[in-house]
């Protein structure tokens, strides 16, 4: 594989996902407050899902020019049960979306809101299967990569409780997800770098 | 530790990928073994020693403390 070729690989990806992501996000925002409850305002809320098509691209052409037989093999294998887990839980995220909110309070309810849950334990599932599969240097890159986020994460969102405190707003628990993900993506990224 | 990766592979006119298959680990993996970045298991030593047919202390040496 190319050096020169990294940028190509990961950072078009990358980028193209954070793009998508954020214009899904802003339509969805936009239209909130005026767009009636509806299969086209639940298609909006599921559609920064759609940031995550870019972001195969990129890795499956970056999969692609290995030239190792071995990791071509086991990054195909992770892709395949990646989107298979992915695509259910974008199905089951709008037809819970669509259905449960008009529900009558109850257990049902809150079962029918939660299920996505089980779905987005398949794609834990088929990662922690990818961690099996990888060498034991990929793993223990990928594992200091995670622990360094984690890190980062707990940093970011401490401080944001002190200013909290300080009369800054109060945010949604679902950015602290984003800001493991965007650390994540950073970290790896700078080692890759770094290790060449 | 040291090792003698590079030149066995060099002798054999094996790339970093042509190791890395036979071994089914990934290149990224081999150049940090060969750049003593990255020690290998016992296992995966065990491995390298099997496909050069030599045993394992003779490719890998360790550092004077």
């Amino acid at each position: 594989m190319h050096e020169s070729k990294f940028w190509d690989r990961y950072l078009v990806g990358i980028l193209g996902s954070l793009c998508l992501f954020t214009l899904a996000l802003a339509t969805f925002v936009k239209m909130d407050h005026h767009m009636p409850e509806g299969i086209l305002r639940t298609m909006i809320l599921v559609s920064p899902l759609a940031a995550l098509v870019p972001f195969m691209w990129a890795v499956v052409r970056g999969v692609r020019r290995d030239e190792v037989l071995h990791t071509r093999k086991i990054w195909f294998r992770y892709l395949a049960e990646m989107s298979a887990a992915f695509l259910l839980y974008a199905v089951v995220l709008t037809i819970s979306l669509e259905v449960g909110p008009p529900m009558p309070k109850g257990i049902l309810k809150t079962l029918v809101l939660v299920s996505p849950t089980l779905a987005f334990l398949l794609i834990v599932w088929a990662v922690v299967r990818q961690f099996r599969r990888m060498d034991e240097y990929g793993r223990l890159i990928s594992l200091e990569s995670i622990a360094m986020a984690f890190g980062v994460t707990a940093g970011c969102v401490v401080t944001y409780g002190f200013m909290e405190n300080a009369g800054y707003p109060r945010l949604s628990m679902f950015n602290v997800w984003m800001v493991m993900m965007s650390a994540w993506a950073v970290i790896a990224i700078a080692r890759t770098i770094a290790g060449r | 530790m040291k090792n003698i990766l590079r030149e066995l592979r060099a002798e054999r006119g094996w790339s970093q990928a042509d190791l890395a298959d036979r071994l089914e680990v990934s290149r990224q993996t081999i150049n940090a073994i060969e750049t003593s970045r990255y020690d290998p298991s016992l296992p995966l030593a065990f491995k390298i020693s099997r496909q050069f047919k030599l045993k394992i202390e003779d490719i890998f040496t360790a550092e004077k403390d």
